[in-house]
């Protein structure tokens, strides 16, 4: 069996492979991931898939040239047989521009707490709570069905580095999505809770959410295209952000693919957005406590107040930047962990009594750009949407597509509100704590 | 050394019979892919990924188990089919409607690409030559704009047994060999974007046999020629011809996934949607009669190449809207038993840790008779879309939008001029009855498809002729 000392006895000995056939710079990583997915619909279970895998990953920088090497084996002979091939070959590559060797600083890493929960990796719990959840919202409701799933993860990595580096994590995370039909009108709405914990998987509110939402209203009407203040829910939220926040990482801007390039200290949004990475967060699903060259993780003022106070950077990134190395790699591609967006003022309750005449959209997704460099997308409404008048509910409304620019989105926040929650589901990967927020003059399109 | 994964996936499918279980599937997987990329000319980066595992699918009780793993000692992956066993009969009492499997003809059988230039005997240095080549030829195109350039060259080649408790006995080697790209140019103050993939089954010598070193000259001149020349797209109803490669994501978006079976079911609810099909039934009328879309994946050198799917049913072409008639879903064999016909050979896994699934493979519009000249001809008044960059649908997919890259206005049956992001945001009824006319000429481009849960990205070809479309509404942007 794969156990820790057997991965890290591995990790030992390539290590000395590689410093004994020149190479300078080395991050090996190597993880273990028990997981459990349960995949519903319909009210039926479709499947229950259980996965038991190693992973290592080698970063190489050897006289400027670097590659990253992935393996879904611990097998030694095979592991050298492909580092050999790349050793013989590096001679014939040309250096990779911008580089720079790993930082030889001394660091300390710090763990975040309540993210490791390993007894609750049970697969007959995971079950019970799908059945429940059937029981609990098809039962007496207008919602006729039920689908979605329940990921189940447990790692446990380990990382040695070429300049002393060492550490090593656990954690555990479940992310329960469950989407409700309405047959009758042909409606939708998702709820999602994830934590480091399936204890904390909330499914009372999932199952108030998914009720409480699809009897709303009785009637759906197909969006007439024009202007609209929009109210994005959560899962709305994390899904737009999740992409606008890629796009701070500083490869999409050395690459001229984001709408942010030469943006630094410049407001980018409206003052009541402020958008946080924080990987050592207590309790966070996306808690990290090294990234993937080694480096400690830290927690990230991305923007303040609309002002944007850094991109993502790696060491390479940071290096050609001139900036600090905010703990991101990605090797080639710095990426966020987690999206956090700062609470508002508002109730959530009073963000929707405040509006005018709004529309609240539950869900999006199929976020696609245009143009990356002036950030020209479109978003497809997902599930359910509302039509608002003073507070009140006017119908559902279906067909609507967010046309819009970066800009206009950030910058056109009129309200945000004070709960906050978790999410992340199939079309979001990044777990992400926000809010309910308002945001004005939104351009809506539809099919004809 | 690989492990003799024969006698392993003997000793998975026997104890999984041992435990009761109806049905035991068992899928040696290995996939070695790499990729090197390249930014304005300079080495940027290189990955090496190397796969494999085993997954193991079971039946029992009428459901579904599955259990993956990469240590592949004996005693593991007894532990994986006994967990497999486990978790599918915990499950059962929530399965309503038993899984069973359509009765398909077993498959015994050896097939392989060969790859004509093995990728991995062919130097480094020709391969990164390829790149700055084309890095140097594009950037060289014109003086009168700057560009941005990323290329990527991607290999990946999947290995796979698959055997099971019915006799099924598969082996099989495909490696596919692409470039992606994305360019960005500037003239003055407008800023164009295009990304694209080019490339299909083979070793190295893929990049001629997909002239990909052309094909990407060639869309650079012309997106350098759009951006320098664009003028305001016109707005509302018009005729409109779309090229292959929006017609190929049409096909794919459209028609591809929702013609997917389990979708149609629900099984995807959660994840990638659900699909209008659910309303329709085989012979029904969904189009013009010049409707005609059909996903094959048994097409030499393509992208989405395999002769027996995963779960060893011998697979073969799908025409599934002939005559502007829906001909027949993209099934697997849990969907086939469902639907009281025979899988049809869609079932694909991306990786080892992965299930088997509906999925398309190469999904394109049949070709018809007309030249690009023929089907201009009679319009008065229109726009051409050639190439797009953004495109989505919705859930169902009825809803949805392709914004023109490369688009020219038409006038009295010749382009004109290149405009700026025309849309398309039409409704697949819409769209199906709006086709009047297919080109001759077909072209592939290649994706990776996205679906299921865990997420599985499958190579695919998309593609098709040029069509027309009478009379639907253009927006711009």
């Amino acid at each position: 069996m794969a156990t820790s000392i057997f991965i890290e006895d591995l990790i030992d000995r390539l290590m000395r492979y590689l410093r004994d056939n020149g190479v300078e710079d080395i991050v090996i990583r190597g993880k273990r991931i028990d997981s459990y997915v349960i995949k519903f619909h319909n009210n039926n279970i479709s499947v229950c898939e259980s996965r038991n895998n190693v992973i290592l990953n080698i970063f190489i920088g050897v006289k400027r040239r670097i590659a990253e090497l992935t393996f879904h084996t611990l097998d030694e002979q095979v592991i050298i047989k492909e580092l050999d091939k790349y050793l013989k070959a590096v001679n014939y590559l040309p250096e990779v521009e911008g580089y720079r060797n790993l930082p030889e600083d001394t660091v300390e890493y710090e763990e975040p707490l309540n993210v490791f929960h390993p007894d609750d990796m049970d697969p007959i719990k995971g079950i019970n709570l799908i059945e429940g959840l059937i029981n609990k919202i098809t039962e007496n409701n207008k919602v006729s069905r039920i689908s979605g799933s329940l990921n189940m993860n447990l790692i446990k990595e380990v990382m040695k580095a070429s300049n002393g580096r060492y550490c090593e994590e656990r954690k555990t995370n479940f992310n329960l999505s469950v989407r409700g039909f309405r047959d009758d009108i042909d409606v939708s709405y998702q709820a999602n809770s994830i934590s480091t914990s399936l204890s904390s998987i909330n499914t009372e509110e999932i199952t108030d959410e998914i009720k409480g939402t699809l009897t709303l209203s009785d009637k759906c009407e197909t969006v007439t295209p024009g202007k609209y203040d929009l109210i994005l829910s959560p899962l709305a939220v994390a899904n737009l952000f999740g992409h606008f926040t890629e796009l701070l990482s500083a490869y999409y801007i050395e690459n001229n693919i984001s709408p942010f390039v030469n943006s630094l200290g410049k407001k980018i949004a409206a003052d009541l957005i402020s958008l946080y990475d924080y990987p050592l967060m207590n309790g966070n699903p996306g808690a990290k406590v090294f990234d993937d060259s080694g480096e400690p993780t830290k927690n990230t003022d991305i923007i303040v107040n609309g002002a944007l106070c850094t991109y993502l950077h790696n060491w390479i990134t940071a290096g050609k930047f001139g900036a600090e190395n905010t703990g991101h790699a990605g090797i080639f591609v710095p990426q966020p962990h987690s999206i956090i967006l700062s609470e508002g003022d508002l109730k959530t309750e009073e963000l929707f009594n405040e509006c005018k005449h709004a529309i609240v959209i539950s869900n999006v997704w199929y976020t696609r750009f245009q143009n990356y460099y002036e950030g020209i997308f479109s978003s497809l409404q997902r599930d359910v949407a509302l039509l608002m008048d003073h507070g009140d509910i006017k119908t559902f409304l279906s067909g609507i597509r967010i046309s819009e620019m970066v800009s206009n989105i950030l910058l056109n926040v009129t309200s945000v509100a004070k709960e906050r929650k978790w999410v992340m589901w199939w079309d979001h990967p990044y777990p992400s704590l926000v809010p309910y927020i308002m945001v004005k003059d939104v351009n809506i399109t539809t099919a004809t | 050394m690989l492990p003799d994964v024969e006698d392993l996936s003997r000793l998975v499918i026997d104890r999984g019979l041992e435990l009761d279980a109806d049905y035991v599937e068992f899928r040696f997987h290995a996939t070695y892919k790499e990729s090197i990329k390249t930014k304005d000319g300079l080495l940027s980066s290189h990955n090496i990924n190397y796969l494999y595992g085993v997954g193991i699918r079971v039946i029992i009780n009428g459901a579904f188990g599955f259990s993956s793993t990469n240590i592949l000692t004996e005693s593991n992956l007894v532990r994986a089919v006994e967990e497999a066993i486990s978790i599918a009969r915990a499950s059962s009492h929530l399965v309503e409607h038993k899984v069973h499997l359509g009765e398909e003809e077993v498959s015994s059988v050896e097939y392989f690409v060969a790859e004509r230039k093995r990728w991995l005997d062919t130097p480094m240095e020709e391969k990164i030559s390829f790149l700055k080549d084309l890095d140097s030829e594009i950037s060289s195109l014109s003086k009168d704009v700057s560009s941005y350039r990323l290329f990527g060259l991607v290999y990946r080649k999947d290995e796979k047994y698959i055997s099971s408790s019915i006799g099924t006995e598969v082996k099989s080697t495909i490696p596919i060999t692409y470039l992606s790209y994305l360019l960005t140019v500037k003239k003055d103050s407008n800023v164009i974007q295009k990304k694209r993939s080019i490339g299909g089954a083979g070793g190295f010598e893929a990049i001629n046999t997909h002239e990909i070193y052309q094909r990407t000259v060639e869309n650079t001149k012309e997106i350098i020629d759009v951006v320098s020349n664009w003028r305001r797209s016109p707005k509302g109803t018009m005729d409109v011809i779309v090229g292959g490669e929006v017609s190929g994501i049409i096909a794919h978006e459209c028609i591809g996934h929702s013609f997917e079976a389990d979708r149609i079911l629900g099984r995807e609810g959660g994840q990638a949607g659900e699909s209008y099909a659910k309303k329709l039934s085989v012979g029904e009328k969904i189009g013009t009669d010049e409707v005609y879309i059909s996903d094959d994946p048994t097409l030499p050198s393509s992208g989405g190449y395999y002769l027996y799917d995963d779960e060893g049913v011998k697979a073969r072409k799908k025409e599934l809207i002939r005559e502007g008639y829906v001909n027949e879903f993209l099934h697997n064999r849990e969907t086939a038993y469902l639907f009281n016909t025979t899988s049809n050979g869609s079932a694909r896994a991306a990786c080892y840790d992965r299930e088997p699934i509906v999925r398309m493979s190469n999904t394109f519009f049949e070709p018809g008779d007309y030249s690009f000249e023929e089907l201009l001809e009679d319009i008065e008044y229109g726009v051409y879309i050639k190439g797009y960059m953004e495109w989505n649908i919705d859930d169902k997919r009825m809803n949805q939008r392709y914004t023109g890259l490369e688009s020219y206005l038409i006038e009295n049956g010749e382009i004109k001029f290149p405009i700026k992001y025309p849309v398309l945001e039409i409704s697949t009824k819409t769209l199906l009855n709006s086709l009047d006319a297919r080109g001759r000429v077909m072209e592939f481009y290649m994706g990776l498809c996205g679906k299921g849960e865990p997420y599985q990205l499958i190579p695919v070809w998309r593609g098709g002729p040029a069509i027309r479309l009478r009379g639907v509404v253009v927006g711009e942007r």
